[in-house]
């Protein structure tokens, strides 16, 4: 049987109705994802922030987010995006992207990819680091074939899975000034942080990338992160004619699927007005 | 000599040439600043919303003489306590430039939504006026409020902001309600003040009647009164005998009109008396004692006309001055069952 909707293939009441955030990118079922209302996504994109959990809520809950730059790849130095986004305590979102080269635009763009898909501890102050974050981790190799000609085209991709939910650490030092990522099978990953948040009783809201004129961000959800992320919205890492650096692109791929997509957009969408 | 003066003379020429040169770039640069200094205006369309009670209006929200326009966000204010939000759409303006991504959020409960738009991907923007925006609202009671656009937001494709004005909305419920507020008679004159409580001007009736054993029509007059304005007219009437009568004058109901109790208003007089004090009144608040005596008629037109018939004299009796406070109810009555049994007996 064909399926051709989104609808078919999850009927309405189906708790899998959600499973197609892991469905691969540039199917047909991503054209049936645009035309989701941004209500579901309410309460969809909460779920799968907080997919990586363990179970010890806090009375005063704290949330943490932080954006990194990756610098070193064990003695090498590299060029990549870290994202944290964490409820201390109860759950923890962590995203890696790093390359040995300075990113350039090829039609073969690989990089390295580390996302922590278990939390055991995630902590303020804890064991001498500014935060703390350990669990399991998957490690990749990326690769992405760009055809020959005009861009933006089509492509291909790899993804070779290094480490399985393999142990490992990130922890933040220096006054929230230096990170590094120890993964049990690859070498440390270090980098500088760029921006970090705290705050107390209330989530961050997530989607807050820039400011008015491409300024820092503005602790504001507004237009000109949507716009910021609209100009990205079809690309994929290393894309001919992306404007966006290594850095900024996974920025804005909330839901690390290596492409600036309609989920994205949403996700930004349902935070518009959010200040923190 | 001429020599220095040729040597000092060509630093100052560079110097003279210079500053033209800045003076140029200046003028060329105030010239772009002024050029691309935006006059693109953000409004409500239209200015003044009129809506009518339990019914939906729809508003579009504008942008006018806009170059480049990438994206955009607004917010919208209005008393929850008159209106809801039941719909907002997308216009035809960004979407005119490719692909675009529109979102929103509305608070019904507070009264403000927050509404986005962005094209996507590298595109340019779009230039000129256009719908960016329609809003549709329910209207939950009568009242007046301005729509608040506030909080504008219109950005590049190079996501710089762009200078612009906004302007506001204004919205009221539409009222049609005419009412008599005011009736009084005389044995020759009937007055009745009738009042535009409505929101629009209206032309309508008025008539005016007597209650006997009919319903006579005193006259009907035309009257046509702006918002808010209030007008007496004058029906002159001539009892075809003594008695008692209803006095009801009646405003015809105007094109939607929904509070049409108050385009009734009815009295009681006294009139025909050859007396100095020729009538007296009594407005809606006696219409009980009105009917009641009308009950009390009908049982004493079963019972009482022999003895009516054998009181004769009763026909010539000559009614005493009477005010509404003497008034000896059963006198009256007394007297419009002479008059009616006698004739009927005769």
């Amino acid at each position: 049987m064909q399926i051709n909707s989104y609808q078919q293939l999850f009927p309405k009441r189906s708790p899998k109705r959600f499973l197609f955030l892991l469905a691969p990118i540039n199917s047909g079922m991503q054209m049936e994802m645009r035309k989701l209302r941004i209500a579901p996504m309410v309460v969809l994109l909460p779920l799968v922030l907080i997919m990586p959990t363990i179970a010890q809520p806090t009375a005063n809950p704290t949330w943490v987010m932080m954006h990194g730059r990756v610098e070193y790849f064990g003695l090498n130095p590299a060029w990549g995006h870290c994202g944290v986004y964490a409820k201390v305590g109860e759950w923890a979102q962590v995203f890696v992207a790093w390359m040995l080269a300075k990113p350039r635009i090829t039609t073969i763009f690989n990089f390295y990819a580390a996302r922590l898909m278990n939390t055991t501890v995630v902590e303020l102050n804890y064991s001498g680091a500014d935060l703390y974050i350990q669990g399991l981790w998957n490690v990749y190799n990326v690769t992405f074939i760009y055809e020959p000609g005009e861009m933006p085209g089509n492509y291909t991709f790899t993804i070779e899975l290094l480490v399985d939910h393999g142990e490992g650490t990130l922890t933040v030092n220096g006054n929230w000034a230096t990170f590094m990522i120890s993964i049990t099978g690859i070498d440390e990953v270090r980098g500088s942080v760029k921006r970090y948040i705290i705050r107390p009783l209330e989530p961050i809201p997530i989607g807050d990338i820039c400011g008015p004129n491409m300024g820092p961000p503005d602790k504001t959800v507004n237009i000109f992160d949507l716009i910021h992320a609209a100009k990205a919205y079809g690309t994929t890492p290393g894309m001919h004619g992306m404007e966006f650096d290594f850095s900024s692109y996974f920025s804005m791929d909330f839901n690390f699927d290596f492409k600036i997509d309609i989920i994205d957009l949403t996700t930004i969408a349902v935070n518009i007005g959010e200040s923190y | 000599m001429d020599e220095t003066n040729m040597q000092l003379k060509e630093p100052q020429l560079l110097m003279l040439t210079f500053i033209w040169l800045v003076i140029f770039i200046g003028s060329k640069n105030i010239t772009a600043i002024n050029t691309s200094s935006s006059t693109a205006t953000i409004y409500v369309d239209p200015q003044e919303s009129i809506g009518t009670i339990a019914q939906n209006f729809t508003i579009n929200i504008c942008i006018s003489d806009v170059a480049d326009l990438y994206g955009w966000e607004f917010k919208l204010g209005w008393n929850a306590t008159i209106l809801d939000s039941v719909e907002v759409s997308e216009g035809s303006f960004l979407k005119s430039g490719g692909s675009t991504f529109f979102t929103y959020k509305t608070n019904n409960t507070l009264g403000y939504m927050i509404v986005d738009c962005t094209l996507l991907g590298q595109v340019p923007g779009v230039s000129g006026s256009g719908v960016l925006a329609t809003i549709k609202f329910y209207v939950e009671n009568v009242g007046e409020c301005p729509l608040d656009l506030y909080d504008t937001i219109l950005v590049n494709s190079a996501e710089q902001t762009i200078e612009h004005t906004a302007i506001d909305g204004y919205y009221y419920t539409s009222v049609h309600d005419v009412a008599i507020i005011d009736l009084t008679a005389s044995s020759t004159e009937v007055n009745v003040t009738v009042e535009n409580q409505g929101t629009h001007t209206e032309t309508f009736n008025v008539n005016a009647y007597y209650t006997r054993l009919s319903d006579p029509l005193i006259g009907t007059q035309t009257v046509t009164l702006t918002k808010g304005a209030t007008t007496t007219l004058t029906f002159t009437w001539n009892p075809p005998s003594p008695g008692q009568y209803e006095i009801r004058a009646e405003a015809t109901t105007v094109p939607g009109e929904t509070d049409v109790a108050d385009n009734i208003y009815t009295i009681v007089i006294h009139a025909g008396y050859t007396a100095s004090n020729p009538s007296s009144q009594t407005g809606n608040s006696i219409n009980g004692f009105y009917i009641a005596v009308s009950i009390f008629l009908l049982i004493s037109a079963t019972i009482l006309p022999r003895t009516l018939h054998e009181n004769k004299r009763i026909h010539d009796y000559v009614l005493p001055n009477i005010s509404n406070s003497e008034d000896p109810v059963g006198m009256n009555i007394w007297q419009y069952l002479t008059i009616k049994q006698l004739n009927s007996l005769r």
